[in-house]
Formats: C-alpha cells, structure tokens, sequence
C-alpha cells in the first residue's frame, strides 16, 4: 500500500529555515501530514512565534509577473516585499570560494533571500534525486490492516438490547401506507402508465428513418471476393507447387496473362515474408467493384412444382389400355386403315398389300381375306344395327360389301335390302355424272362385295353416318378434293359442298346431329346439313390436319397434325384449341376417342400410341379434364411410318392399332 | 427344485403335409388341322372342337375315333352331356358343341357297335351370334349355352326318341323306329326351353354348379347367377375385367375367373354381392384365356394363358403355381381337367396336348 504524501516545500524549507538546526530529530518523528495541517491552521502562530518570518502573500502563481516590478510581492501586512540586492559577479565568486555552506545555498524565489538547507533537507533531496521515498525508513512492505474488510460479523459490535419499536411495526409507515390506499380508492393516485415513446427515438423526425430504411434494404452487399485455396497457403501441398519450368514459363509471360500468384512454399509462419502485391490486389478490387455496377435482381420464390397443374394420379383413372396382349399377323404391307364392327367381335384392316382381313378381336384369327385391285385407304362398318354392312375404299371405288359376321337374319335381311333397292328407278336420276353405281358381279358377290361406286378420283377415306344409311367419301387427286355424299338406300350421291376451299384432308359426320366436319389443312368446317349452311370455323392449332375424331358426346373434337401435335377443341367454348398435348416425337396419324369410356388416343410415326383421359362434364361450366395416362409401345417404324390408325373397341377399354410393320396390335 | 427352476413348456405345431405331385408329363400330341378351341374328356374319349368347323373324338392314347361335321363356322365350345355310355340307358354318349354359326348340335356317339358312330341329333336354333360356351347341368338333361348376343339359353339335352319313350303311345314309337332302321332321320330343330336377358354385354363363359342355378359372365365384367326355376338373376358380382371363362368347384363351392389380364381370380359366390374377390393367383404372363377346377383336389386348379402356358395352382399359395407347363407354341385357347389324372389343353398351334397328372 502506497501513500503518497505531498510536501508543500515552501512551508517545509520555511519552517526548516525557521527552525534552522535547532529542529532537529524530535520533529521527524511527527507526521508530515499533520505538520503540513499544522503548519496551515496554526499559522497565525506560526507567524506570531517567528519574527523574521517573511510571507509572500502573491499566492501560489508564476512569479516571473514580478519580474518588472522591484518587489517580490507583499508580505501580511500588505507592505511590499523588495527584491534583495543581488551579489555581482566577484561578490559570488568570493562567496563561493569562502563560504563553506555555499553550495547548500539555494535562493527562495518568494522572498528572494538566501536560504542555506540543513543536513536533513540535503538528505531529503538526495533521497528524492535517487528515487527513493522522501520519508527515511518507509517500509512500503508492512502488512495491511484490513479495518473494515468485506466480512459478516456474526456478533454484534455492541452488547446492547435492542429496542422494542425496533420488533413493531412502525406506526407512522402503517399511516403512509393507509393514506395512499385511500388516494388510490379516491382514484387521486393512479398507476404509472407506460408511456409509448420509446426510449430511444429519432429526434428529428421519422423522414430519416425511412430513407435510412430505405437505404438499407436497397443495399447490394460487394460479391465476395474467392477464398484462397490451397495454392495461396504459405506452406501448401506438394503438387500445388509448381515445377521449375512452370516457375520459367510464369516468368516469361506478360504481367496481365498470367496467374497474379505463384505457390511458394515455407516451412514456417515466421518465415513468410509482406506480401508485395497486397496494395495492388486491394486497388485492382477496388477498381472491379467500382467498374462493375452491382444491380438487384428481383428473384421471384416459387417452388416449381407449384406451377404444375394438380392432375389426378393415372392409376385413379382406370381403365385404360396397359399392356400389348394380341399381335394380328397376316398383312404383308402396312396396315393403313382399321374399324371395329359395333359389337366389338370383328374388327377389319386394310392393308397396302391390297387386302382386306376381317379378324376375331378375342382370338387373333384371321377369320376373311378379301384381295381387291388396288390397296384400301379407308374402310368403316356401319353404325346401324340392322345392316352387315361395310364400306371399303380402294383406288377411285368405293365397295359396299356385305361381311357376314354376325347375325345370320341381318346378314341375309341386309342382302334382300340391297337387292330390293336395285330395282329402284330413280337411282340413275339422281346420281350426278361423276360417280357411278354398279352391282358387283356374281364372283365378287360370292366374296360378299354387293355394290361398287365408282368415283373420278381416288377415294381417300369413307365415313358412315351414325344411321347408317348416308355415306361420306372424301376424294382427292393432289390438291383437288372434294366430299361425295352416298345415300346407300336409294343408290345416289349428291355433292353438297361444290367448292371447299383448301385441301380438305378428312371428313367426320358428327355423332348425333346432322352436322358435318371438314378438315382441311390448318381449319376444320363445320357444316349444317339441314339447313346447308357453314356453321363454325375451327382455327386449327396445327400446321397440317392429319386426323379428327369427334367426341361421342357431341361437344368436343381433337385433332392430330403431322407437326407432332393434338388439338382438344370445345365447340361451345371458342373457335382455338382448348388444349394442346405434345406428346409424340413424329407426326401424329391418327386419333380417336373411346365411345363409352373418357379416353382418348393418338398414334404416331414414332411407333408410340398415347392415350389421354378426357373427360367431358354434363356441368357445362367445368372445362374437360384431359391427362395423359400411358405410352403405348410395340410397334416399330418402319420406312419413318409408324402407326397409321387407332381405334378403340366399342365397349372395353381396349385399342387396336394398325401399324406401318404390318401388324395390328390389341393394347387391354 | 429342479423342476420348478426349469419350467418345461410344450407348445403342439401342427405340421401339414402336403404330397408332392411329380409334374404333368406329355402324354400324347393330337394333331388337328386348325386351332383347337374347346375340349371335354370323359372316361373314354376325348371331345374336341377345331376352327375348322368339325367337333373330333379321339380315345384317350390318341386315336381319332370318328369326327363330327355339321358346323359351318368355327366350333367355339364342346361338352359331353352325358358323362359315360353306361349312365345313359340306349348305349349312346351324347355331347354338344357350340360354335360361331350361331347354332348349338347336339350329338351322339354310339359306342355299341364296332365303329363308333356320330349321329347328329339336334340342331338348337335361337342365339343371333356366335355361341361362345356350354354348360350341362348335374343331372344331365339340360345344356345352357351363352352367346355374343348377351343371352343365355338353356336347352332339352334329353334326345327326342327318349322322351317319345316316356310319353307318346305305340304307334308312333313304330313309326320312329322305322325312320331309324330306314336310317333317313334328320337333326331336327329345338327351341331354347328358356331365355335369360341381363347381361349388358356379349356373355363369354357360364357354369352350372347346381340344379337351378347357372353362373354366367362376359364382356359387361360382371358375374350373373341365375335362378333356373324362375329365371331370375338373383345377384350379380362385379369384377374389374372382361371374364373370359369362369369354373365353379364342387368341392370347396370358390368360383375361379380367367379375365383379360393376367390374373386368375377366385370368388365366393355364396357371400353375396359385398364379397368380391377371396385372392388373385400371380404368375402368368398373358391373359388367361381358361381355368378349371381340379375335380379331385380341393385346393387345385388349372389354368392357361396367352402366353402359351398352363399352369396348376394351389389356392394356398397364390405368388407361385406348383407347376408351370409351356404346352403350345401360341395362344392355349382351351383346357380340361375333368378327368382326375388327364390335364388336355388345344390351342392355336393346332394341336391338342394331354398330360398325365398323377
């Protein structure tokens, strides 16, 4: 412990120039402390005691202010303290050499006269010039008496009892405490409400705060800098040290070309000298972060299967057509076309072999071979229930055969039919010039041909009407085409259409009404029959019509283009494709829908059938829902034809398809 | 002491134990000149029915006895009426045959003479579309036969001559009995006794388990049972697919389904409507096209497919059938195992094969 004490040497070297030799050892002992008080509170004493005493009165200031003036200062009594008379030169000299104490002679600078210091101050200066403590003996090491240290006393200092009041409540709190419950049931004394100004605020307005806000939110931090690697380590791996030549070859190149930085290697922390470029690397990336303009990208947070339309899940939408079950084998060409006869037992092919098989569905036996002259482009039974008819199209004829599955009173009734329509006069009447109506001769009858229409062109594709008893073939030669209707009953055709702009590519009835499809090459016609008028123009959304299908309902047509895409169209809804599915890598041949189930299919060049669920609501306010559930494989390309036809059966969800490797196929 | 520390706890396992059947062996390959679709075995003959429009009876080593033509369109099913010669009283089999004009003959085989001859008894006239399969009741005097027309008929399988035994007097039994030596008698025409409507769909199969009750099912996926007496469907259970053919047990009253995919279902149909299928048996690779019951064993049955196999299933394990049998080079179009130790199975390689199933 340390006190440090501080001597007001003017009192002390008066009091010791006062005392002079005479103070002597018996006041060493004293306090300095309680000397220096003294020496202040008893000054009167002090002063009274000492005549010679002289005081400089001027307090404690520079005394240099005196030093124009010919007095010090002004002693007690107020009168001036003259500067002694100063000794020349030789009188010093004198007085150094003859004076003994000369050099113990110091010069008080507020009285200006000569004070010679005793043995003790000499001692006292000498300690002090040595750095050691001005009190002699000091021992700065004696043990601390720790007075009022941090312990609990257990006892009391003191023996005394303690008061009663000092065990009771105090009266005069139990009145404090009765008042403020009375000023708080008076409603005078309320709680503190705590006020809502936070207790750190913006002195000056909020309008900093925003644009401090502002600022911030704004801010685009500096793209971090790349981390040092392995390479930028003072000590790094062997093989990130370069080899001498590659040291040579970092020397020979340009400054700019090559890499700033070259690994070297040391064995210690300490070894590792300032980095020379430090400098120039800060200013080159303070020169890229300002020759760069930082901008924010707004960045939108979606989760990308958010965007995914919510389908039901394939396997909910059974039944559709999974598995290839029966392969029918037998054409030697491509299967161009296919139909099912409406019970769903037979289903007939045409092939480019020039032949038409009817076969068993269930079975796969090829149950007719008819051969004709020139390969069939399209064939289709008829819808009607009581007629064993189907049209078949070859080259410019089209044959109406009777097939004679099924019932054996339809097929017969359907021959006497026929046979009776023949007598018919008026057939030749009404039958314009261009086609012409034939009976087929008694060896093509025996094979079940029973008429033959002869058209001037080639007959592209032949469609029934859903009664059975008109009859629409589509004829074309390049780019001239034109739509026959036949009435079969009545043996006659009509061209209603005389001029159908563009290249009509098919031809539909629709399912129910008497409305009639013409598909040209990007725009299908939809006509009245009854009224033979043009009812609606479809915008196809495909470059080239390859197929149509109506849905059985009436409602909803789609389309297949050879630009590898297929059309969902809602009449009621508008003239553009409700829904486009691009699902084929080839040019889509054929589609259709299923008549009971929601299905639909499409085929392809690409050897694959796809098949959609497309389901069409009563609820006119809901869109349809097409997903699409299966790729149907087995086919192979052939020559880049793959499969050209597609149809469903008429009452399970089971496809046939009719492919260029000249087989058809049943997916169940 | 000892006894209490060790406290000897006997638990019984009961162990089943099953005879391992060694697998079918080939017995013999009858060669038909087109696709065989429909077999029936009794004792001693085999019945078969071809594409080629003739129904053929061969004996069980493979001799062609004699074969049957009347049919103008491919035969679709055959089956013996009357299961031996000794059960009828005039020496004579009689069997059926259905076929896709429509038509359903019944026959007879005479099996007293020397050679065996056919005659063809009855023509039975009704379904407008191919008829697809035959059933005969337990008593034997009755045929059901279903159609594409979605209609079952049932038939008199009882020959006319019999029934003219029972009921018509002297003299025109004198009279039948000289048309017969003057052999000039014709197949006359039957009128189905009874025609049920229901199915929505063409009816591919249909069973007679009992007396007047007939289980049918086709394309409309469902399987109807229908009350004989009244001609009522008296219920109806929904399967998922076309059922191809349908087999009922006699000795553990399942019903086994074949439907176009690759399963062989087994139904109860005592359970009711709520009830559908007991288990699916897994294996084959192709629809399967026919099942039948064991008519031994409660717990097997045979089954074949489109992908030229047949199988033999027991119901207690339904992942793996006990034996697998590649019996054709296409399609197996029909089996029997009516004949407890002879599987027979036709199929579009023409041929019929047996196996001899100990």
């Amino acid at each position: 412990m340390f006190t440090i004490r501080i001597y007001p040497l003017n009192g002390v070297f008066q009091d010791e120039g006062e005392s002079g030799e005479e103070v002597g050892s018996g006041e060493e002992d004293e306090d300095e402390s309680e000397r220096f008080a003294k020496s202040w509170l008893e000054a009167e004493e002090t002063d009274t005691s000492d005549e010679e005493e002289v005081r400089n009165t001027v307090g404690n200031i520079p005394l240099e202010w005196y030093d124009d003036y010919p007095h010090l200062g002004y002693d007690l009594d107020g009168k001036t303290i003259s500067k002694p008379a100063r000794r020349d030169e030789l009188e010093e000299y004198l007085a150094r050499m003859e004076d003994p104490a000369y050099w113990r002679t110091v010069r008080d600078k507020t009285t200006g006269r000569e004070v010679v210091l005793t043995q003790q101050q000499m001692e006292l200066v000498q300690r002090l010039q040595s750095s050691h403590f001005p009190e002699e003996g000091y021992d700065q090491y004696e043990p601390y008496v720790d007075f009022f240290s941090g312990e609990k006393m257990i006892h009391p200092l003191n023996d005394t009892v303690k008061p009663k009041s000092s065990f009771i409540p105090s009266r005069w709190e139990a009145k404090q405490v009765s008042r403020l419950v009375h000023a708080i049931k008076m409603g005078w004394l309320k709680p503190r409400t705590k006020s809502d100004r936070p207790k750190f605020y913006m002195l000056w307005g909020e309008g900093d705060k925003a644009e401090v806000g502002a600022r911030h939110r704004m801010h685009i931090p500096a793209p971090k800098p790349p981390l040092p690697g392995h390479s930028e380590s003072y000590n790094p791996p062997p093989e990130y040290l370069p080899t001498p030549s590659e040291v040579k070859q970092w020397e020979e190149e340009e400054e700019g070309e090559r890499a700033s930085f070259l690994p070297h290697k040391y064995c210690s922390l300490r070894e590792v000298p300032g980095y020379q470029r430090f400098i120039q690397e800060r200013f080159e990336r303070c020169l890229d972060l300002y020759l760069c303009p930082r901008q924010r990208k707004m960045r939108v947070q979606v989760d990308p299967d958010d965007l995914i339309p919510k389908l039901p899940k394939p396997r909910d939408l059974r039944p559709f057509p999974t598995n290839e079950t029966i392969v029918y084998e037998g054409h030697s060409g491509m299967v161009r076309c296919v139909d099912i006869e409406p019970l769903g037992q037979w289903v007939a092919s045409g092939s480019e072999d020039g032949s038409v098989r009817v076969w068993e569905i269930l079975t796969g036996r090829c149950v007719k071979t008819l051969s004709l002259p020139s390969p069939p482009h399209s064939l289709s039974f008829s819808p009607s229930p009581s007629f064993t008819l189907l049209a078949v199209a070859a080259g410019g004829v089209v044959y109406i055969m009777n097939h004679g599955m099924g019932d054996r009173l339809l097929v017969t009734s359907t021959d006497s039919r026929m046979s009776a329509t023949e007598t018919t006069p008026t057939a030749a009447e009404a039958t314009p010039t261009t086609t012409t109506w034939e009976e087929c001769t008694a060896a093509e009858k025996k094979l079940g041909f029973r008429l033959r229409i002869q058209h001037d062109m080639p007959v592209k594709e032949v469609v029934w009407h859903c009664k059975g008893d008109y009859l629409a073939a589509l004829v074309a030669e390049e780019s001239n085409t034109g739509v026959v209707i036949h009435q079969v009953s009545k043996r006659r055709s009509q061209k209603p259409f005389r001029s159908v702009k563009g290249v009509v590519q098919r031809i539909k009835f629709h399912p129910t009404r008497p409305l009639f499809f013409i598909a040209t090459q990007t725009m299908v016609k939809v006509y009245d029959l009854a009224k033979q008028e043009l009812v609606k123009k479809l915008q196809a959304g495909v470059k080239w019509i390859s197929s149509i299908d109506i849905h059985p309902g009436g409602d909803n047509l789609i389309l297949g283009g050879y630009d590898k895409r297929v059309c969902w169209f809602d009449l009621d809804l508008s003239s553009k494709p409700y829904r486009v599915i691009r699902q084929h890598k080839q040019a889509v041949r054929g589609v259709c829908y299923h008549p009971r189930y929601p299905l639909f299919a499409s085929c392809s060049d690409d050897g694959c059938i796809t098949i959609c669920h497309g389901m069409v609501y009563d609820d006119l306010m809901e869109n349809p829902l097409i997903v699409p559930v299966k790729v149907l494989r087995g086919h192979k390309p052939v020559n880049s034809l793959g499969v050209l036809e597609v149809v469903f059966h008429p009452h399970q969800p089971w496809l046939i398809s009719a492919g260029a490797d000249s087989t058809l196929r049943l997916y169940s | 002491v000892y006894s209490r520390l060790c406290v000897l706890q006997e638990a019984v396992i009961e162990i089943e134990v099953i005879e391992r059947n060694p697998p079918p062996r080939l017995a013999d390959v009858f060669d038909h000149k087109d696709w065989v679709s429909g077999v029936h075995i009794n004792t001693h003959y085999i019945l078969t029915g071809s594409y080629d429009s003739t129904v053929r009876i061969w004996t069980h080593d493979g001799q062609m006895k004699c074969s049957a033509e009347g049919h103008t369109s491919p035969v679709k099913d055959v089956v013996w009426i009357s299961s031996d010669a000794s059960s009828s009283d005039s020496g004579r089999v009689l069997f059926a045959s259905a076929s896709q004009d429509q038509n359903v003959h019944i026959w007879s085989l005479a099996e007293s003479t020397a050679e065996p001859q056919v005659e063809h008894l009855h023509t039975c006239k009704g379904h407008a579309r191919s008829v697809e399969s035959l059933a005969v009741n337990p008593s034997h005097d009755k045929l059901c036969s279903v159609s594409w027309d979605k209609m079952l008929k049932i038939w008199s399988a009882v020959p006319d001559d019999v029934m003219v035994d029972e009921v018509e007097s002297e003299d025109q039994i004198a009279l039948k009995r000289a048309k017969i030596n003057s052999n000039q008698r014709r197949a006359t025409t039957r009128t189905p006794l009874l025609t049920l409507q229901g199915h929505t769909q063409p009816v591919s199969t249909v069973v007679w388990p009992t007396g007047d009750e007939v289980l049918s099912a086709g394309m409309d996926h469902c399987i109807r049972i229908w009350d004989i007496v009244s001609g009522v469907n008296k219920s109806t259970l929904n399967g998922p697919k076309v059922f191809h053919c349908i087999h009922h047990s006699h000795l553990n009253s399942l019903v086994a389904s074949a439907n176009s995919d690759k399963l062989v279902r087994l139904w109860d149909t005592r359970a009711g409507e709520s009830s559908m299928v007991q288990s699916a048996l897994a294996s084959h690779q192709g629809w399967v096209i026919a099942v039948q019951w064991a008519p031994n064993r409660e717990h097997q049955l045979l089954s074949g497919s489109y992908d030229s196999s047949l199988k033999v299933w027991d119901i207690r394990s339904s992942k793996l059938p006990l034996f697998t049998i590649t019996a054709h080079e296409g399609k197996v179009l029909c089996l029997d195992w009516t004949f407890p130790q002879l599987l027979a199975s036709g199929g579009t390689d023409s041929k019929l094969r047996t196996f001899n199933f100990v």
